[in-house]
């Protein structure tokens, strides 16, 4: 039997003792811990490894780093599978294999042989400083990878100038029939050289010619990337297997190549290239059709699920408990308020409620935390009514007995009495009642994001927002719609589990004898 | 048995209790329609785009500049008075509430027509008369289906309570509990229109046919309407399956928690002793018992279930409540919205009365 004069604390170190040992011994209380487990471990992971501007990033899907992505790439272990798909490969930190001043053509192609052999080319009369960069992609399943992206990042002291150096961008592809194509031809001054992607028109009509085809120019740039890793079979294409050698020569114009080439050796320029080839399947989870890392996107959604849980359900059943507490113990005319209150507040419609909120909330203008902060708080608003009125008698027949009497006798206030005596008998029941709600906060999220009340934040249910706004194109991705949502369900079942299994608990004769 | 005076006015507190609730929900929506802003930021991008047809309208009819600015401001001007802008929120949002009350109101915008299949000028009580027999052949069979299933099936496992098919039904209510009823309907949408391509992958044309089925019925056409019910089931058991699914664990699990304070009572035990057969022992000696909780909460569930699911629904682009509700709001529409609150809540609470009634009826323990 407890101790009737316990504390606060330890009546809650205690309640939580005897649930965690109600919950072991049920099979279904071991699978909400281990569940609960895998939540906190993943929501810990997720706060060390995202950036803290994720949210501000995800948010806008039409800037990097999603455009550096593919789009709509499955989860690269489907592979594994026997699922066609290309690998996205990312070579980062490479450095010039060869880099030397260019004067005249024979110069350049000694540097890059590719590039006489490319389709099409004519002689180039390049002058400048000249730096070529080389990696391999293998590409081993019949699928096509939709880019390749090159991304450069430019190094310079002070004493470079970058907006009078020029900066000319070829990149080649040798593919395994030893074609090459040339993919790319562009120009910027050093100052804005960032990244460059393969340019549909770049070799479609040499392309056309080479095999023969009878296509438009329009229709080949339309088919770019599958006419880039694979050759004409027929009416169709097919996949190119085998190495694709991928080269970018950056040539640096506009002053004396050989100024050029001191500031390189003297350390006072380098530039470093990134290349990636965007294949048709992508990390973990894959992509969405904006190119977010759905994986990333999932993981943040951990702690937030996990917050928004507890602290709705916590602020909710302790607001009810202290309310349903208080209204019994006094009585009369805030017991009347109360009451009513709760009446009232039971049978508000809460989720058109929500949804009028959240519209009006989008019609201010607001987003991101304050946004979720105004919804979380209408749904504490309106649903802290059932716990009050359990609370409030139980209150009552604890009012009743001889110890609280007792307390009353020896002058102890009625706070003391309503905190020491009479809270923490109810604080098993609490915990129950609380377990059971905490999928309700974010199911209530949820559902709203995916009608359209967009806080701005990549939460689970965001996500699924996201592909039932695009539902003709994220219905043939499963990997889209599945994690997200089993997520959701998975967060819930921990805590019914968790909640069936301390309801015996609470509820003695529900114990098995 | 007669009622009381004490019955009579404790029947008589609940009924004021509840219709103050429903004028509380119908404020707590005009404030928010108003105070926040969000009608009037609709009304005024709408007067605005009026104002610009109307212009547009004026220039192609090539009238004087200065002429057509002053017909717009006028036209403006008379907008902004039908729209009751020039008025604040709560004289705009007060003056419609009485009307409110007998349905007298408007549908505003073409797109929440849209949902019904229908054109303005729509009253809203009309477009509730054609959502709402949508909603019913959707979620409320299912609700009803659930139900059916549920009441004999529920006391039977709580008579079994530790068996194996005891856990499995408390596994499948966690389950459907935990998965929200939207990702079911997204999922099946997923894998039984696009994967498996058994069913529709979007429900909006069901309109047409309940409007086929109601013209051959009006016109005795029995061909007519089996070919009509037939594609009608054909755009319905998907929802409905799908529905029945999620809310059966949910009530199963009700009903079990009612019967199994029940099943251990010292009269079922005699009832065991005495050899009877077990399901009439479930029959006599707790179905009886647990009626009126049970009813309750099926009672009330039914009567929720006439708003609709708006989620669900959208998902599925079912034309029924929730999405005129969900269309509603997003439009901006405040009189529909109104209306449907006003609708939803006023079964909602009818219910709850009907329910206030009966326990004091039929349980004369139960005090104010």
């Amino acid at each position: 039997m407890r101790r009737r004069d316990e504390g606060l604390l330890s009546s809650l170190l205690s309640s939580l003792r005897e649930g965690l040992r109600e919950i072991l011994s049920y099979g279904l209380g071991k699978v909400g811990l281990a569940i609960l487990l895998f939540l906190v471990i993943m929501s810990a992971y997720s706060l060390t490894a995202l950036p803290s501007d994720f949210p501000e990033k995800w948010r806008y899907p039409t800037r990097p780093p999603w455009v550096f992505n593919p789009r709509s790439a499955q989860p690269a272990w489907v592979e594994l599978l026997g699922v066609p798909a290309a690998d996205t490969a990312v070579y980062q930190n490479l450095r010039p294999e060869r880099e030397g001043i260019v004067l005249a053509p024979d110069a350049i192609y000694r540097l890059a042989p590719e590039a006489e052999r490319a389709l099409g080319v004519r002689r180039p009369v390049f002058i400048g400083y000249a730096m070529v960069f080389r990696t391999t992609y293998e590409l081993d399943s019949a699928a096509y990878p939709q880019d390749v992206v090159t991304l450069f990042k430019v190094e310079a002291s002070p004493r470079v100038n970058k907006t009078r150096i020029g900066a000319i961008v070829l990149k080649y592809i040798t593919r395994p029939d030893n074609v090459v194509l040339k993919v790319v031809e562009e120009r910027a001054s050093l100052a804005a050289l960032d990244y460059v992607k393969i340019d549909q028109g770049a070799f479609a009509v040499a392309y056309i010619s080479h095999f023969r085809l009878n296509l438009t120019e329009d229709a080949m740039r339309t088919l770019y990337y599958i006419a880039v890793f694979g050759k004409p079979a027929g009416k169709d294409f097919e996949p190119l297997l085998g190495e694709h050698q991928i080269t970018v020569v950056v040539m640096l114009t506009g002053i004396d190549p050989r100024e050029i080439q001191s500031y390189v050796r003297n350390g006072d320029l380098k530039i470093t290239a990134e290349v990636r080839v965007l294949g048709t399947s992508y990390g973990l989870l894959g992509t969405d059709n904006y190119g977010r890392d759905l994986f990333q996107g999932v993981l943040f959604g951990f702690p937030v699920a996990l917050a928004i849980g507890l602290l709705v359900a916590f602020v909710t059943i302790s607001l009810g408990l202290v309310l349903g507490v208080v209204s019994g113990y006094f009585g009369g005319r805030i017991d009347e308020v109360v009451q009513r209150t709760v009446d009232i507040l039971g049978n508000v419609p809460i989720l058109p409620l929500l949804i009028l909120v959240g519209i009006a909330i989008q019609t201010r203008g607001l987003v991101g935390w304050p946004a979720l902060a105004i919804i979380l708080f209408v749904l504490i608003a309106f649903s802290w009514g059932g716990v009050a009125i359990i609370a409030r008698s139980m209150a009552l027949s604890i009012k009743a007995e001889p110890y609280v009497e007792a307390a009353k006798a020896l002058g102890a206030s009625s706070a003391r009495i309503i905190f020491r005596h009479i809270i923490p008998q109810l604080i098993p029941y609490a915990m129950a009642v609380m377990v059971f709600s905490v999928p309700n906060a974010i199911l209530s999220e949820a559902a709203l994001s995916v009608i359209g009340i967009d806080h701005g934040l990549p939460t689970w249910g965001r996500i699924l927002a996201d592909a039932q706004a695009n539902r003709g194109i994220a219905y043939h991705m499963w990997w889209w719609v599945l994690p997200p949502g089993l997520l959701l369900g998975l967060f819930s079942f921990a805590f019914v589990a968790l909640g069936f299994t301390l309801e015996t608990m609470v509820e003695p004769r529900l114990r098995r004898r | 048995m007669p009622l009381d005076r004490r019955s009579l006015r404790i029947i008589a507190f609940r009924g004021v209790t509840l219709t103050l609730t429903l004028v509380v929900v119908l404020l707590l929506t005009a404030i928010i329609l108003g105070a926040t802003g969000y009608d009037e930021v609709i009304l005024k991008s709408l007067v605005s785009e009026e104002v610009r047809a109307f212009r547009q309208g004026l220039a192609a009819a090539r009238v004087p500049a200065e002429e057509i600015e002053r017909l717009s401001k006028e036209y403006e001007k008379q907008l902004i008075s039908i729209y009751g802008l020039d008025k604040p929120w709560y004289v705009r949002t007060v003056a419609i509430l009485p009307k409110l009350v007998v349905l007298d109101l408007y549908v505003s915008h073409d797109e929440v027509a849209g949902v019904l299949g229908l054109r303005r000028p729509l009253k809203v009580g009309e477009a509730i008369a054609v959502a709402l027999p949508r909603t019913i052949i959707m979620i409320t069979l299912a609700y009803v289906v659930a139900a059916l299933i549920s009441i004999p099936l529920g006391p039977y496992i709580a008579y079994k309570r530790g068996s194996l098919l005891d856990k499995g039904i408390i596994t499948y209510a966690a389950i459907t509990n935990a998965f929200p009823l939207w990702w079911l309907a997204m999922l099946s949408v997923f894998l039984f229109g696009f994967y498996l391509d058994v069913a529709p992958t979007s429900y909006r044309p069901i309109i047409a046919h309940i409007g086929t089925f109601a013209d051959s019925l009006y016109s005795l056409d029995l061909s007519g309407m089996i070919s009509a019910l037939a594609r009608i089931a054909y755009f319905s058991y998907v929802p409905i399956l799908v529905v029945t699914f999620a809310t059966l664990g949910g009530l199963l699990y009700s009903v079990r928690a009612v019967a199994i304070r029940v099943v251990s009572e010292d009269y079922v035990a005699a009832a065991r002793a005495r050899g009877l057969s077990e399901g009439r022992v479930v029959r006599r000696y707790v179905l009886r018992v647990i009626a009126g909780p049970v009813l309750t909460f099926i009672i009330l569930g039914l009567a929720g279930s006439i708003g609709g699911f708006i989620i669900t629904e959208s998902v599925f682009d079912w034309p029924g409540m929730g999405v005129l509700y969900y269309t509603a709001l997003s439009t901006g529409d405040s009189q529909m919205v109104l209306a449907l609150v006003y609708v939803t809540t006023l079964v909602y609470i009818v219910a709850r009365f009907i329910l206030e009634i009966l326990y004091v009826v039929l349980d004369p323990r139960v005090k104010l």
